[in-house]
């Protein structure tokens, strides 16, 4: 667990790729904050942790840019609170960001694994 | 959109406030559902969030920061941008200089003629009261003259009427110089009661205004100066306070000067104002008055009409007529209106052609910045965001462009009044540009329309591609040409259809303006002189008429002169004076020259006399008055009919004329025109200031000399004050008084000239760009074996159908608008056939010369470097 009183966002590196995950796990369909922030805790098995507060700063950023976007609806719980959805410019967005997600991998392992080429 | 997030900062901030509340909320419960006690829970979640007030805070600073960051960071990106691209930054702040200047300088014509509020206290509340009937409120015509009253009870008795007005003064329309132009020595001064100051509500600037006593005859010699005059004669400098200076042998003193935006009235500045007098001019007067606090105009008027029963005044008024109240306000008449108009949309055009040049530029280096856009959206920029950074680009251009402009749009202004000549002087525009409040907001606004016009659509266009082909493709031939193309298509036929209309008017101005040179005078010019004798003891009556009698037998001894008469008033000379003719017969009135001549006058100038009689011995002082006029003004009002016998009535209260004669129309300037009318009397029955008259045989100039010394050994102080040729009077080059026309058509042309230059050059530009596109192409052509013939034929092509499409819709709207002209066209159709070929040619000549040096550095291109490049 991040200590308290740490920044929350670690890098801009960590910030790029919160809006990838962020997109990713809107893809299976519309979500709020609360639902996301465990998703990806849970998704990843424990080894991604950001304090979930982090989450909204980036949500409300990719709100800006339009690539999801949001509507007041009822929880499981019945309380109210923020959904959130991609959208179609989202949607194309995610898949950019996952093909050059995918290159820079590539390239980077070429580097610090060139036996396995 | 950035902007509107910053606006709305706090509402978003209690959005985010009850998000992360309901985030608190939800995993609270799960906590509890875990098996935590509840405070536990709440403050595990609180845990698990983070710092909430940190990301709220976070989050408001993204709303503001983000923005005026963007905002900032394309400010100093696009001036950087700009300062790189000197050459277009240059010509684009120009031409939006250029359209923005033209502009504001015209608005401030219309502002100071029109727009621009009175400057008197609560001067809806001002009213002028004249007596008018049924036909004279029907024939108004814009220009309307408050008629003249004689008698100064009616003054006392329009005062005792407490229950309309709170205060009545009298004042007279004309100054010296009105009424005689010649004496160049005549003070331009205003004759205002001394009570009209305080009831205008306005105080001089410096000194005090008038005093109850400077009211009487004899006591008046005092004046307040204006301060166009007073910085223009005395330097500003507050030490004439109190000072005398000699006008035409008078001594007026300085008492105050007035503030710079002081006019009266309406519509006029004199050099300066002294007091009425009921002595003065006669006692003639016109009448403004205050009308009572909460008292509106209508119920006045009523009020007004219910007791003019009382009210003193000449009979003549009465009869059929009635006191009629209207507001103060600057009128125009339709000539006027019109110059003013078309001038508006003149420079209107001006300005769209202006915009689209620059548009039409952005688009071109817009196609060519296709790579930094695309890694700007690579990155992430929104659509959004990269028309914001486009805007401000364009913003910038605007703004510098605006700036610029204001620096001469003041001079221009002061230019078009001075030329224009149509009955307004420069000194109108005072105050100047800087502290007009209406003018600043005018030059903001234009100056936004700029930067809209030029910058939306090269903003939308870069914005809009959904592709990102711009990081793989290498070669400038790029995407989205047709596209691109047809946009700049729309622009460039844009530019030539205003251009064209531009012309058209300017062309119609211009051959109406030749008509109207190459008409004849009316009468010989051929060695006519005209001598203004000046006699300072300003005699009247009987004993002017000797003096004057005595000189004409003298000069006409002298060896060498034909012919010899006396006049006040004579053709090329500005005099005047309002008559109107009543009703019953056409009812028109009209503002015409008017002419005091004694019988020789019209053989003298040659002016033959095709009605009726001349003007003979008889018609003296004493008799009944009689009048001339020309045969041009006889048809206007009498259509078909002989006006021998008719009646002319000029200043209510006057004794009517009849018309005994009509005498062939004659030109009163080189560029007037014959459709003003002229009005002759006898001059036995005015015998002042005069002119002389001499028709020359043989060499001028001893004649002339002989004449000067006859007048000055005539009586004491005698003088010519100025001598004139009217051979040079009707000289082209001597524009003369009235040059309202030459004028009018000087700025449609200079007008119409920019528009068509800026035109031109937004072709060149396009075809310089298309050419430099296309470079590699024309390379493979050439070195496959194309004529440099069939080069051209291809660029030619680009901009043809533009041109083409262009001058067809500049022909069909001109069509339309240019009937509004007709008032100013004299003798041609606005759909002048000869004028539209001409201007449909003029201008597919500077189109085809405007692509001459583009086709000529294709047809050089070589193929090999050609080829090299890509």
């Amino acid at each position: 667990m991040p200590k308290k009183g740490t920044p929350p966002i670690q890098g801009d590196m960590l910030q790029g790729t919160l809006d990838l995950l962020v997109l990713q796990t809107l893809v299976l369909g519309p979500a709020h904050g609360h639902t996301i922030a465990h998703v990806i805790e849970h998704q990843s098995e424990n080894v991604l942790q950001v304090e979930h507060g982090s989450l909204y700063p980036s949500l409300h950023r990719l709100e800006n840019r339009g690539w999801i976007a949001s509507f007041w609806g009822s929880s499981e719980n019945n309380r109210k609170a923020r959904y959130y959805r991609l959208t179609p410019a989202g949607r194309k967005q995610l898949a950019d960001h996952i093909s050059r997600w995918d290159l820079l991998v590539k390239a980077i392992n070429r580097i610090i694994r060139p036996a396995t080429e | 959109m950035g902007w509107i997030r910053f606006l709305r900062r706090r509402f978003w901030d209690e959005e985010r406030a009850r998000e992360i509340q309901s985030y608190i909320e939800m995993e609270t419960d799960e906590n509890i559902a875990r098996g935590m006690p509840s405070e536990q829970a709440r403050a595990a979640a609180h845990r698990k969030f983070g710092n909430s007030t940190y990301i709220r805070e976070e989050i408001h600073r993204m709303n503001t920061i983000g923005f005026i960051e963007s905002l900032w960071q394309d400010l100093k990106y696009a001036f950087r941008s700009l300062c790189r691209n000197p050459g277009f930054a240059a010509t684009a702040i120009l031409t939006l200089a250029i359209g923005i200047g033209a502009n504001t300088a015209v608005f401030s014509v219309v502002d100071a003629m029109v727009l621009r509020p009175l400057p008197y206290q609560e001067s809806r509340q001002l009213v002028s009261v004249t007596w008018e009937s049924r036909d004279s409120l029907d024939a108004r015509d814009g220009g309307w003259l408050p008629n003249s009253h004689y008698r100064s009870d009616e003054i006392e008795d329009w005062r005792a009427q407490k229950s309309i007005f709170s205060g009545v003064e009298p004042y007279y329309q004309w100054s010296d110089a009105d009424l005689n132009p010649e004496n160049s020595d005549a003070l331009d001064a205003i004759p205002i009661a001394t009570g009209m100051l305080p009831m205008l509500g306005v105080q001089p600037k410096l000194g005090r205004g008038f005093l109850p006593e400077e009211g009487q005859p004899g006591r008046n010699n005092v004046v307040l100066l204006s301060n166009g005059y007073w910085v223009r004669e005395f330097g500003g400098d507050p030490a004439v306070l109190g000072r005398a200076f000699t006008r035409d042998n008078r001594m007026y003193t300085i008492v105050g000067i007035m503030p710079g935006n002081f006019e009266f009235p309406v519509g006029r500045k004199p050099d300066a104002w002294m007091p009425w007098t009921k002595e003065s001019n006669g006692g003639m007067f016109s009448l403004v008055a205050r009308l009572r606090p909460g008292l509106h105009i209508d119920q006045a008027q009523r009020d007004a009409s219910l007791v003019s029963g009382r009210i003193r005044t000449e009979p003549a008024f009465k009869k059929g007529g009635f006191p009629y109240l209207s507001h103060l306000k600057r009128a125009l008449d339709s000539k006027t209106r019109t110059a003013l108009l078309a001038m508006f949309c003149a420079v209107g055009f001006v300005f769209v052609i202006a915009c689209a040049n620059v548009a039409n530029m952005m688009l071109s280096r817009g196609a060519t910045r296709q790579r930094e856009i695309a890694i700007r959206r690579a990155i992430g920029s929104s659509r959004a965001r990269l028309i914001q950074h486009f805007l401000v680009e364009s913003f910038m251009l605007a703004i510098a462009g605006g700036i610029t402009a204001f620096l001469f749009a003041s001079w221009m202004a002061r230019l078009i009044i001075s030329r224009l000549h149509i009955g307004i002087n420069s000194q109108l525009l005072d105050p100047g540009l800087a502290q007009n409040g209406r003018l600043l907001v005018f030059m903001g606004i234009i100056t936004v329309l700029a930067c809209l016009l030029s910058g939306l659509i090269p903003a939308f266009r870069s914005a809009r591609r959904s592709r990102i082909p711009g990081l793989t493709e290498t070669s400038r031939i790029s995407g989205d040409t047709a596209a691109l193309q047809r946009v700049q298509f729309v622009f460039q036929s844009l530019q030539m259809g205003l251009a064209l209309v531009l012309l058209m008017g300017a062309g119609l101005m211009a051959h109406s303006f030749m008509r109207l040179t190459l008409t004849k005078p009316g009468f010989n010019t051929a060695n006519l002189w005209r001598l203004e004798v000046k006699v300072p003891s300003k005699p009247q009556g009987v004993a002017a008429l000797a003096l004057y009698d005595q000189l004409k037998t003298l000069v006409q001894s002298i060896p060498g002169v034909r012919a010899a008469t006396i006049s006040r008033g004579t053709p090329a000379a500005r005099q005047f004076s309002y008559f109107r003719i009543p009703k019953g017969e056409t009812g028109a009135g009209a503002a015409v020259p008017q002419f005091f001549v004694d019988p020789d006058y019209f053989a003298t100038l040659g002016i033959p006399i095709v009605a009726g009689r001349n003007f003979g011995s008889e018609d003296d002082v004493s008799s009944t008055p009689v009048a001339i006029i020309d045969a041009r003004c006889a048809e206007r009002f009498w259509p078909g009919q002989s006006p021998i016998g008719r009646q002319l009535r000029l200043q209510a209260g006057s004794l009517p004329r009849t018309i005994v004669g009509v005498a062939a129309p004659v030109k009163t300037g080189i560029y007037a025109e014959p459709r003003s009318c002229q009005l002759y009397e006898p001059f036995s029955r005015s015998p002042r200031y005069a002119s002389i008259v001499l028709r020359i045989d043989g060499k001028a100039g001893p004649v002339l000399a002989r004449a000067r010394s006859i007048v000055e050994t005539l009586s004491p102080k005698t003088e010519i004050s100025d001598i004139a040729s009217f051979d040079n009077l009707y000289a082209i080059q001597d524009a003369g008084v009235a040059d309202a026309p030459r004028s009018c058509l000087i700025l449609m042309l200079i007008f119409a000239l920019i528009g068509l230059a800026t035109a031109a050059v937004g072709i060149y530009g396009l075809l310089s760009y298309s050419v430099a596109r296309r470079t590699p192409e024309i390379g493979v052509r050439m070195a496959l074996g194309a004529a440099g013939g069939h080069i051209r034929m291809l660029l030619i092509r680009v901009i043809w159908m533009p041109v083409i499409v262009g001058i067809s819709m500049g022909v069909l709207a001109s069509l339309g608008l240019t009937r509004f002209l007709r008032t100013l066209l004299y003798e041609i159709s606005p759909h002048d056939p000869v004028t539209i070929v001409l201007v449909i040619a003029f201008l597919l000549l500077v189109a085809l010369a405007a692509c001459w040096l583009p086709c000529r550095r294709a047809v050089r291109v070589d193929p090999m470097t050609a080829l090299r490049v890509e």
